[in-house]
């Protein structure tokens, strides 16, 4: 942006141009010249902007390549220093003095004036600028991780794919001769029309985190698809004006590098101390009681803003009209010269602010929504491993034993040696090798919780006998809770026979609150409890740590765990 | 005296096909279940000479924590145990199986007669120490590394096997590429390590894979 501030070309640089030669041109005309007078004086004025051009040039060029602010803000201080000089050297010429409305000033105050408000300007415009490219830089970093987060999940997806697919093939490649066989055997046997092997996908992995990182992905990658920070210089002011509170600090700062020069040649030292230090405190009051009425009626925002801006004009206007006694053409032309430097300050320094706190907004929300993504990348990669297990799991149990029962069944049926039962073996055969692979072990969903702990006593009984005291209201759970539950009880029984050697146990569950207790009690050996295993994992998991084993008083171990109706629970990333 | 037979599978076309054939042998089957407590119960009742059990037994206790409960109330009935998986440390549970198993891996089971030897050598000596029917396959990998290819095979991430192993990721990541080594997985950039990790699993496995976690 600075880089548009400059005083070369450009619109910005025209704008600048338009403006000095209005405030410039009136106020270098000699006292009585005619249009040789004027025409004159436009030529200073001109002149002293095309210099003012061409040091800034000169200056970018030297320090071009050096740290930013040496080459963004150093060429317009030059410039603007260069074009203050000449002004100056031309109204001594004439014998104008200082321009009328800015009387008592005396030259070389008038050079560091003008000079000092370029520099602020062009300062200001420089840390907006540093303040962009950092952000950009921010805004990269920020892209780079949700691309690097998009491509582990995509690859734990593909070699989640791919593991399922050679799950797949390599059982399909065991059960399609043995199933060619018993289709042959069939068809000589009865000329029945061969049947095809159904393997549905159970679920297509890929997919299942397409429509969230891919579309925040090409969203950050495509700057042009985002609300992009940049702002046009007039779509800057009325955003300022709109919505912003007048920043005071810079405008103080203004008042400071200007007023004294007015003051002190007028009154001395310790008067103008006096008058900077009223000053100071009006322009405090004002621009603050302005945003306090802002904050009041922000529907009228934009008007209490302007007259903010020209109520910090007012005072400067007075002290012309009282102390200077200057005409009333000069308090005029101060008052329009001070609302103009003001309201430049005013919207370019609030302005800054602003953007600052919209680009910071910005990115936060970027990092928010990056930090959901990696969430529920961390849940897709846990649901990825699920997945894999359901697969691996719901596959081994009947193909296996499948390609066992095949060779069984073609071997018992020659044996018979009749053709109806050697017909009646291989359409058994045929049937259980025609059915889809992945529907034979469909988990029981959606049961309560009462049911879940009574199938997975059920499943241990004959090993261990179990006695259970579930509570009504939390045997009617149903859902995640209602599947942990079965879990932490299938943990603690198949621990107590295999690790304790236990014969009996007792099972409670009961509702505290919203959380779901279990004890688990065993009358087998107290077992030492070693290393935490994968028993323990799964433990951590499901309660989210709330859970203990303790050896009983006399024998036996107790395990106790709470479920919460939301837990966080850890998710095994990937 | 012909052998009296319990088989338990989960499998019914398979548990079907079995009972006829150690018929067919010329055993006598006392009874067949998928369940395990029922298995009890028909031991209990049957007493059995040899129980023919399948290590994998779907959800809740395996053929080896039958094998053991079973033993608890018969100290000297035989056990044969049937598995897919060429190493029994593959289906993830560690327990033993009980003294004089016999453990037949059903890729293995080409010809009746290694059933038949397995079966009267569990009846004429169930205490007996023997050698496996079978050689398990991934004899040269140590407990922990079939543990570490279990989870790979699971799709786990370094950082999850961290966590369940209690050590570092960095820890992991060599033990994989041991892992690797010891089971001859190579891999390049056109092909995944993890992936031919679980096709090895798989093959290890027979067919299936992660029978629990």
């Amino acid at each position: 942006m600075s880089r548009r501030l400059t005083l070369g070309l450009g619109p910005a640089a025209a704008l600048a141009c338009v403006v000095w030669l209005l405030w410039s041109v009136p106020q270098l005309i000699p006292p009585g010249a005619g249009a040789a007078g004027v025409l004159a004086a436009l030529a200073v004025a001109l002149a002293a902007f095309a210099c003012a051009t061409l040091v800034s040039a000169a200056v970018r060029h030297v320090a071009a390549g050096r740290d930013s602010f040496r080459s963004d803000v150093l060429p317009i201080v030059a410039g603007t220093a260069s074009m203050a000089l000449i002004v100056t050297v031309w109204a001594h010429a004439q014998r104008l003095g200082a321009p009328p409305s800015l009387a008592g000033i005396p030259p070389w105050a008038l050079v560091v004036l003008v000079t000092a408000l370029g520099g602020g300007f062009a300062w200001a415009a420089h840390d907006m600028d540093a303040s962009r490219n950092r952000i950009a830089a921010e805004r990269i970093v920020v892209v780079q991780e949700t691309q690097m987060l998009d491509a582990a999940t995509r690859s734990q997806q593909l070699i989640m794919a791919e593991v399922r697919a050679s799950i797949v093939s390599a059982a399909e490649a065991h059960l399609a001769p043995a199933l060619d066989r018993v289709e042959s055997h069939l068809a000589l046997l009865r000329s029945a029309a061969a049947r095809q092997v159904p393997f549905p996908s159970p679920l297509d992995l890929r997919g299942v985190a397409d429509g969230s990182l891919r579309p925040l992905v090409g969203a950050l990658s495509d700057q042009d698809a985002v609300p992009s920070p940049r702002l046009s210089w007039w779509g800057f002011v009325v955003t300022t004006v709109r919505a912003q509170p007048i920043v005071i600090a810079p405008l103080v700062v203004v008042y400071l590098l200007s007023a004294p020069l007015a003051y002190l040649p007028v009154h001395g030292a310790a008067v103008t101390l006096l008058l900077c230090a009223q000053g100071v405190a009006l322009v405090i009051l004002i621009a603050g009681g302005t945003n306090l009425v802002m904050r009041r009626f922000p529907s009228r925002h934009a008007s209490i803003y302007l007259l903010g801006v020209i109520a910090l004009v007012l005072p400067g206007v007075a002290y012309v009209a009282i102390w200077l006694d200057e005409p009333p053409g000069a308090i005029v032309g101060t008052a329009l010269i001070s609302l103009g430097i003001t309201a430049l300050a005013s919207v370019t320094f609030s302005g800054i602010a602003l953007w600052r706190d919209r680009q910071g907004e910005f990115l936060d929300a970027y990092r928010r929504e990056l930090e959901e993504r990696a969430s529920e990348s961390a849940s897709q990669a846990h649901l990825t491993a699920l997945v894999a297990r359901d697969v691996a799991r719901d596959l081994h149990g009947p193909v296996q034993a499948r390609l066992a029962a095949c060779a069984f069944a073609l071997d018992v049926a020659a044996a018979k040696d009749d053709l109806e039962a050697y017909a009646a073996a291989l359409e058994e055969a045929r049937d259980v090798l025609s059915k889809p692979l992945l529907a034979d072990r469909e988990r029981v969903r959606g049961q309560s919780l009462q049911d879940a702990v009574g199938a997975t006593v059920g499943l241990w009984a004959g090993l261990i006998e179990v006695r259970t005291a579930i509570e009504e209201s939390a045997g009617e759970l149903t859902g995640v809770l209602a599947d942990d539950a079965g879990r932490i009880v299938e943990e603690a029984l198949s621990n107590a026979v295999r690790h304790g050697a236990a014969t009996r146990a007792v099972v409670v569950v009961w509702l505290e609150g919203e959380s779901v207790m279990i004890s688990v009690e065993d009358n087998g050996g107290q077992v030492d409890i070693g290393p935490p295993g994968l028993g323990s994992v799964m433990m951590d998991d499901v309660t989210g740590g709330s859970w203990s084993l303790i050896a009983g008083a006399e024998d036996g171990m107790t395990l106790r765990a709470r479920l919460s109706p939301i837990q966080m629970r850890p998710h095994s990333a990937g | 005296m012909i052998a009296r037979i319990l088989v338990v599978e989960d499998d019914p076309f398979a548990r079907t096909l079995l009972r006829g054939q150690v018929e067919q042998l010329g055993y006598k089957v006392v009874g067949d279940t998928a369940i395990a407590s029922d298995a009890v119960r028909l031991a209990h009742e049957q007493t059995p000479d040899v129980m023919l059990v399948d290590l994998d037994l779907g959800r809740g206790p395996t053929g080896a924590d039958l094998a053991h409960a079973v033993r608890r109330t018969q100290p000297r009935i035989g056990v044969v145990v049937l598995t897919s998986y060429t190493d029994p440390r593959l289906a993830g549970t560690h327990r033993p199986l009980p003294i004089g198993s016999r453990l037949l891996i059903k890729r293995t089971l080409t010809d009746v007669s290694v059933l038949a030897d397995a079966l009267s050598g569990a009846a004429a000596d169930p205490l007996g120490e023997i050698e496996c029917a079978a050689v398990p396959a991934a004899t040269g990998l140590s407990d922990e590394q079939v543990e570490l290819l279990r989870l790979v095979a699971l799709g786990c991430s370094n950082a999850e096997i961290a966590r369940r192993r209690y050590v570092t990721e960095s820890a992991v990541v060599k033990s994989i590429t041991r892992l690797a080594k010891a089971l001859d997985v190579g891999h390049d950039n056109a092909t995944n390590l993890r992936v031919g990790l679980t096709r090895a699993y798989v093959d290890l496995c027979g067919t299936g894979g992660t029978h629990r976690e």
